[in-house]
């Protein structure tokens, strides 16, 4: 009898402590949409902007849209597309990011990414940062970034 | 205006017109090919000549201390042009600089390293300490008068432009070349962003020996 309430008790407690999990405790899908390996570049100390890198699976029969993300680590977040020509780089803020239905959108260096804006603390190699992304369809979605290292271009550009 | 009468080709001038044509198709092969091949190296008249124009830009260190472009002349330097809100190619640059000159060791003792910002109202002296810190003393940052930078983005024909985002912020688009510039302050080579990092350092290594 004791027994039995200890355990209504503690799995009550069990069910509270869920839901109150902080918000690092990512998922990896929101309706038909998963994330897969969303990372932030590595940054140096003095460093006030990053770049948030993922590719994004859309499962649905209808095409979503990624609109806006935000974090607690970043004053602002905005969506950007970076391109190179002729020895220029150029940034531009996109309004969102389009996942075809059953296809994908990849943000990486050199292309759509996301923009941090006046980080909290310099982004360390592992630090795991989370990232709210609000998508047109699928909702919110909360998910960690893992920080690491943007590899060289140079070395990117030969394997291509 | 030409009032000279229409006349027939004499067999006489064939040989000439032949020759003519020849000089010509010469002369063609030579702009198609050879050219678009010194096109990727700077034009060394052009970039030499440049070095007494800019001779007394004032810039801003990081310590807040002006100093004149002649007065960085006497080292091999490196030269790139961006600003610290740039999320992707100046860190990225930085640091493949950095891990080119580990690669070189003692042969890049004398290199120094600098960094013209072109936003320069946002990047402050202490902005650019802070961003360069990491890096050790050979990295310089630089700002100044607006105005000053730009005699420095003329003569190195670089291109920049504030581009507006959120609210009342803006991003800046602007080249993403290093520039070689040796002791005379003169640009003796290039490196493009995305340069295979085998290449930078052979590239180094030449400009350095």
């Amino acid at each position: 009898m004791f027994s039995a309430t200890l355990r209504i008790v503690a799995a009550s407690f069990m069910l509270a402590a869920l839901a109150f999990a902080p918000d690092s405790a990512a998922q990896h899908h929101a309706g038909a949409v998963t994330i897969e390996d969303p990372w932030v570049a590595t940054t140096n100390p003095g460093a006030v902007v990053a770049g948030g890198y993922a590719t994004l699976h859309n499962h649905g029969a209808q095409a979503d849209r990624l609109v806006s993300a935000e974090s607690p680590r970043a004053a602002r977040v905005e969506l950007h597309e970076m391109s190179m020509e002729g020895g220029i780089m150029r940034m531009r803020q996109v309004r969102g990011i389009d996942i075809p239905a059953g296809g994908e959108a990849t943000l990486r260096p050199g292309g759509l990414h996301i923009m941090f804006f006046d980080i909290d603390a310099p982004f360390e190699e592992g630090q795991r940062v989370p990232v709210t992304l609000h998508f047109e369809r699928a909702g919110e979605l909360r998910i960690d970034f893992v920080a690491r290292p943007r590899p060289s271009p140079g070395a990117h550009a030969h394997e291509h | 205006m030409n009032t000279e009468p229409r006349r027939h080709v004499r067999w006489t001038e064939w040989p000439i017109i032949l020759v003519a044509a020849l000089i010509g198709v010469l002369a063609l092969l030579v702009t198609l090919h050879v050219v678009p091949k010194l096109g990727n190296a700077p034009d060394d008249n052009a970039y030499a000549a440049f070095a007494s124009e800019i001779d007394d830009v004032t810039l801003i260190g990081a310590d807040g201390a002006e100093v004149r472009w002649r007065d960085l002349n006497g080292k091999p330097r490196l030269v790139f042009f961006g600003f610290t809100r740039c999320p992707e190619i100046c860190p990225t640059t930085v640091a493949e600089l950095s891990a080119a000159i580990d690669t070189l060791g003692s042969a890049a003792a004398d290199l120094e390293v600098e960094f013209i910002s072109v936003d320069p109202a946002r990047d402050t002296p202490d902005v650019l300490a802070a961003y360069f810190a990491s890096f050790g003393p050979r990295f310089h940052g630089y700002t100044g008068e607006r105005a000053e930078i730009d005699r420095l983005v003329r003569a190195f024909r670089v291109f920049y432009e504030y581009v507006p985002t959120s609210g009342d912020d803006y991003t800046v688009n602007h080249t993403a070349i290093t520039y070689l510039v040796n002791a005379r302050g003169e640009v003796v080579d290039i490196i493009g962003y995305g340069n295979p990092p085998d290449r930078t350092v052979a590239q180094l290594r030449a400009f350095l020996s």
